[in-house]
């Protein structure tokens, strides 16, 4: 073990008394060109995320997931409806505002972790700390790495941490920045399930913790058992998006 | 399956991709090879225009000098010629008569031209002079019928320095005209050298050959029919060490004092044949740099595109292929790399060798120029650019297939499989964020890349501090000589005699009592030798009053000159040669009066005195009273004048020029400016080297920064996910750019100044020995090395700012590898 505990109990209901939405989408749409043929990735997207929510969203491949986390990250632009993040409309932002949003207001866990290669364990979380405008960026990185498990690994390169250990430094590095808003784009994708769950249970606390929106992407239906929320897509389109009926589950309860 | 045409198919794809990448590394290797066959041409393209040159003017074989002052009556040494038993082996012998003078050229639309020179009187066939002829560059050569005529031809180095017109008329010592009808050239005077001056050359800045006919110098020397000089050539086959010697006897018999010297005696020639090997090994060292500079970065560039390949060639092995088939895919395009780099560097050898023989043109003005391709030496270099690409590509695949299958297509294995040299990093503790720290990082992360781009930009780098500095030093101790020359009066003429005259002879005091000279100081200046041991050098040995008020030599160690005393102060160069000390003896060699008119050589053993600092070794320094060890004494040949204040230069050297008997006027500091010349001629092949050596620094800068792009494209991506700005990104590489410019440039400064002094050091003294050249680097050139390798790599990643900018940030971070 890590000094992770794999028993967590996912929190039953989400806050009390529900605050303003973090992320907002109101009729999204995203529409590519593809020679003479328009693919729509996202059509009529309208929903909301509050803080402290875990949220999943399923699909399958081609549903739209990863544009609709693209549109929240502003990583990509809507072709149609508005995404309002923390009060802050991005539709209309401009590209500096976009950069300086998503220094202050996101950050991101991928698959393929997007480690910096040239840089140690601490460092790369000191990035994400660095990079938000967080004051003392290494002991907020250094702390990070504790509550991931990783005290022991900080000086430690990239390649010579295990893939677990790799996406725990992605998620010290997003946890770092100390944004309200944490996507996540299959973050278990690459993973065993051990070292998935372990990876779930650091999300799931980060709710609790800092009452952090989390969303994560992922076509796994098992992980969908602990959020306190679930949306699919299909096509491009919300087809439900419904708290999990009877909360969410134990994580020690799952099994992929 | 037919697999041939599938690979192919495979790597038009590549390349269709990839093209302007491929483009530009064949780029980087033509310019490597192009430069090298250039440059590696020089040497046979100077030997064969010599060789081709002198045949074409019926160089002499054999050449008789009477001494300086002397003369003997018009066929005299044809006579002698004639009486040789092997006189059936010479098949020419023409008679002259040179005259030391002063010329003052009509310019139009400026004011006169006063200036130094020689009259080289020779006899007149119908196309000119027999041997030694002149080749007309523009408007006509001499004839026969031009004898006796006041006709010239003006040499064309002088005519062209100065901006002259084809024909014009002058005037010469004594004030009578001539009219010349054409400038040329001719054998001992492709390059101009002053009469024991040193080797150095660049005297046609301010001395101007005339070629006339015999009878014109005899009539403008006055008194009978008399010549000084003969040159002769031999039939094939003849035996010119037989002729010599008999020559020699005949002429200590009839003339004595006279002198026989060949053809590779002469300073024209011995310069144009040393200066090309010697040349020669200094532009060898640069061809090699720049084609190592061009191999570096090809090398690394074709393997780095190869890495990128990794994944493709695990997925391959995963699949069954055999590694020798995976093998084709980046063979191939090292052989598209190979193919482009030849056709290119044919093309830019061709180029580089039009531009480097305008180059040659204006530092050898030679009347006939042979600058043949030179096949081998493009092959040379060639084969380095055709088997470099195909090892380039080779290594990252042997690499590759080395590694199991799984590794090889595993996520991220070839960004994050090694941090190389990054736990250094971790050790060095640089102030700053993570963001300050990723440069220096990735530098150390991949360093056989780091090395190979850093080796790259340092070759090029070490190319131009050692041109620029072999420019430096030169000008460093030309300046260094003119502070020594011009002493307190940088503004005092020089006064030439054509002879020696009493210091109280009234041709002296007609030169102090010209109008606009404020003080004079009489000098006797003679040819001699400086001999320690084996070692033996021209020199211009100057004896002057140690009261003279205008001008005494620094005396840099030892007591110096005393009045009446014995001794000579030689340059600290001359003693180095010499391997001699202050307080050492050295044989020194000087002329010495018998009779009215005729000088024979002397030896003497001389201790040295004192040491000088000026960098030409020929000049040496005698106290006055020593001039009766020449039978000289109370005698001068030179006046140094100081102008009074307001006093025009061109005003009173033309007076001067008028007094008859004066043979030459120029500044005291003529001969700093003669090199200064020569050496602005040299500077066209440095320029030509300089410019692909810079075009060569961004091609690899260019190339390096994007492929780098490339590498880093999902750093960059991830980066940019979490709120860095792609200008951030871009920041980091350029300063990643920057380290490792700054890295090749110290390689590059170090290598450079090595080879400086090596080429100061080794080459130097052999083709130029009467200077003594001082390692400098200028601000400048440090500027310019820090210029092209760290700032111009530094800024080369903001040419990728496009792409960063524009990259689709979600593929890329999806984007496996």
């Amino acid at each position: 073990m890590t000094g992770i505990s794999e028993t967590t109990v996912a929190s039953g209901q989400p806050p009390p008394e529900a605050p303003a939405p973090l992320i907002e989408l109101q009729g999204v749409a995203r529409r590519y060109q593809v020679g003479e043929v328009t693919v729509t990735a996202l059509e009529e997207v309208t929903l909301d995320v509050k803080p402290g929510e875990f949220t999943v969203v399923l699909g399958p491949s081609g549903s739209g997931k990863t544009t609709l986390l693209n549109m929240i990250g502003a990583l990509d632009s809507p072709t149609a409806g508005t995404v309002t993040i923390a009060g802050q409309d991005i539709t209309r932002a401009s590209r500096a505002e976009l950069f300086r949003f998503r220094r202050q207001t996101v950050s991101f866990i991928f698959q393929t972790f997007n480690l910096f290669p040239a840089l140690t364990a601490l460092e790369n979380a000191e990035f994400g700390a660095d990079v938000s405008g967080r004051g003392k960026p290494r002991e907020a990185a250094r702390e990070t790495l504790e509550r991931v498990g990783l005290g022991d690994r900080v000086e430690h390169f990239p390649h010579e941490l295990s893939g677990g250990e790799q996406q725990r430094v992605a998620i010290a590095r997003a946890l770092a920045t100390g944004n309200p808003v944490l996507l996540a784009d299959e973050p278990t994708g690459e993973l065993d399930f051990r070292t998935g769950v372990q990876i779930l249970d650091l999300l799931h606390e980060q709710t609790h913790r800092e009452a952090t929106a989390v969303l994560v992407v992922t076509h796994n239906r098992e992980i969908a058992r602990v959020a306190h929320r679930v949306i699919e897509l299909s096509s491009g389109r919300v087809v439900s998006d419904a708290p999990n009926p009877g909360g969410p589950a134990k994580i020690s309860d799952l099994h992929w | 399956m037919h697999r041939g045409p599938f690979w192919l198919r495979w790597s038009w794809r590549d390349l269709r991709g990839r093209w302007l990448l491929v483009v530009a590394i064949a780029l980087v290797l033509a310019i490597g090879t192009g430069i090298y066959s250039g440059l590696g041409s020089l040497e046979n393209w100077r030997k064969a225009s010599n060789d081709a040159s002198f045949a074409a003017l019926n160089a002499h074989d054999l050449k008789i000098t009477m001494t300086e002052g002397s003369r003997a009556p018009a066929g005299t040494l044809r006579k002698v010629v004639e009486s040789l038993p092997a006189s059936d082996q010479v098949s020419a012998v023409s008679e002259r008569l040179i005259l030391p003078t002063q010329i003052e050229i009509a310019r139009p639309g400026q004011g006169p031209l006063v200036t130094g020179g020689q009259i080289v009187g020779s006899e007149l066939g119908p196309h000119g002079p027999p041997v030694d002829g002149v080749a007309a560059e523009s408007g006509r050569g001499l004839r026969s019928g031009d004898s006796g005529q006041p006709i010239a031809v003006l040499d064309a180095s002088f005519g062209t320095l100065h901006d002259l017109p084809q024909t014009g008329t002058l005037q010469v010592a004594g004030g009578r005209p001539l009219r010349y009808v054409g400038q040329g050239r001719s054998p001992e005077y492709f390059l101009v050298t002053r009469p024991a001056g040193g080797d150095f050359g660049g005297a046609e800045a301010s001395f101007a050959v005339l070629f006339t006919s015999l009878q014109t110098a005899e009539r403008i020397a006055g008194g009978p029919p008399a010549v000084n000089d003969a040159v002769l050539t031999l039939r094939d086959g003849a035996d010119q060490a037989l002729v010599r010697r008999q020559l020699e006897a005949a002429l200590a018999r009839s003339v004595p004092g006279s002198e026989v010297t060949t053809l590779a005696d002469e300073p024209a020639h011995r310069i144009l044949y040393k200066d090309a090997e010697g040349d020669q090994r200094m532009f060898e060292i640069f061809a090699y740099l720049i084609l190592a500079g061009a191999a570096f970065a090809a090398f690394n560039l074709a393997s780095r595109i190869v890495e990128a390949q990794r994944r493709e060639i695990g997925i391959g092995m995963a699949l069954g292929v055999p590694p020798k088939e995976l093998a084709i895919r980046p063979l191939l395009l090292g052989a598209e790399i190979a193919v482009a780099g030849t056709v290119f560097g044919l093309a830019l050898g061709l180029l580089a060798g039009e531009v480097f023989r305008k180059a040659l043109e204006d530092l050898l003005p030679l009347p006939v120029m042979r600058t043949p391709f030179e096949l081998h030496v493009f092959i040379r270099g060639a084969l380095v650019g055709l088997i470099l690409p195909l090892v380039a590509t080779a290594i990252p695949v042997w690499r590759g297939v080395r590694v199991p299958p799984i590794d090889a297509i595993r996520v991220g294995l070839r960004s994050a499989g090694s941090s190389g040299l990054a736990g250094l990093g971790k050790r060095l503790h640089v102030p700053g964020s993570a963001l300050v720290q990723m440069p220096i990082r990735n530098v150390l992360r991949a360093p056989r890349r780091t090395l190979l781009t850093a080796l790259g930009v340092g070759a090029i780098v070490s190319v131009v501090v050692a041109f620029s500095g072999v420019v430096d030093s030169f000008v460093g101790t030309i300046d260094s000589s003119e502070r020594e020359v011009a002493g307190a009066t940088p503004s005092r003429i020089t006064v030439s005699l054509d002879g020696f005259h009493p210091d109280h002879s009234a041709l002296v005091r007609s030169v102090e009592g010209t109008p606009g000279v404020r003080a004079a100081e009489g000098r006797l200046q003679v040819p001699g030798k400086l001999a320690s041991g084996s070692e033996e050098f021209d020199a211009l040995i100057a004896l002057q009053d140690s009261g003279n008020r205008l001008w005494q030599p620094t005396v840099a160690s030892g007591k110096g000159l005393r009045p009446g005393g014995d001794g000579i102060l030689i340059s600290k160069e001359a003693a180095r040669d010499l391997g001699v000390s202050v307080g050492d003896e050295i044989t020194v060699t000087y002329p010495r009066r018998i009779g009215r008119q005729a000088l024979t050589q002397v030896q003497a053993k001389v201790p040295v005195v004192g040491l000088h600092p000026d960098p030409f070794r020929s000049f040496a320094y005698m106290d006055a009273s020593q001039a009766r060890r020449m039978g000289l004494a109370g005698q001068v040949n030179q006046i140094d004048v100081a102008p009074t204040p307001g006093t025009s230069e061109q005003d009173l050297k033309r007076t001067l020029f008028g007094i008859p008997r004066v043979a030459g006027v120029e500044r005291a500091t003529a001969s700093a400016e003669f090199v200064r010349k020569r050496m602005n001629d040299f500077l066209g092949i440095i320029r030509v080297t300089e410019l692909f050596a810079l075009l060569l620094a961004l091609l690899i800068a260019f190339n390096s920064t994007s492929i780098s792009a490339d590498e880093r494209r999902r750093e960059n991506a991830t980066m940019m996910a979490f709120g860095v700005p792609a200008r951030g990104a871009v920041g980091l590489s350029m300063v990643e750019g920057a380290i490792i410019g700054l890295l090749g440039t110290l390689a590059g400064i170090a290598i450079g100044v090595g080879i400086l002094n090596y080429v100061l050091n080794v080459t130097l003294p052999e083709t130029l020995p009467d200077l003594g050249v001082l390692p400098t680097i200028g601000v400048g050139t440090v500027a310019k090395a820090v210029g092209m390798g760290v700032v111009a790599v530094g800024l080369a990643p903001l040419l990728t700012a496009r792409r960063v900018r524009g990259m689709d940030v979600p593929s890329t971070l999806r984007v496996v590898e």
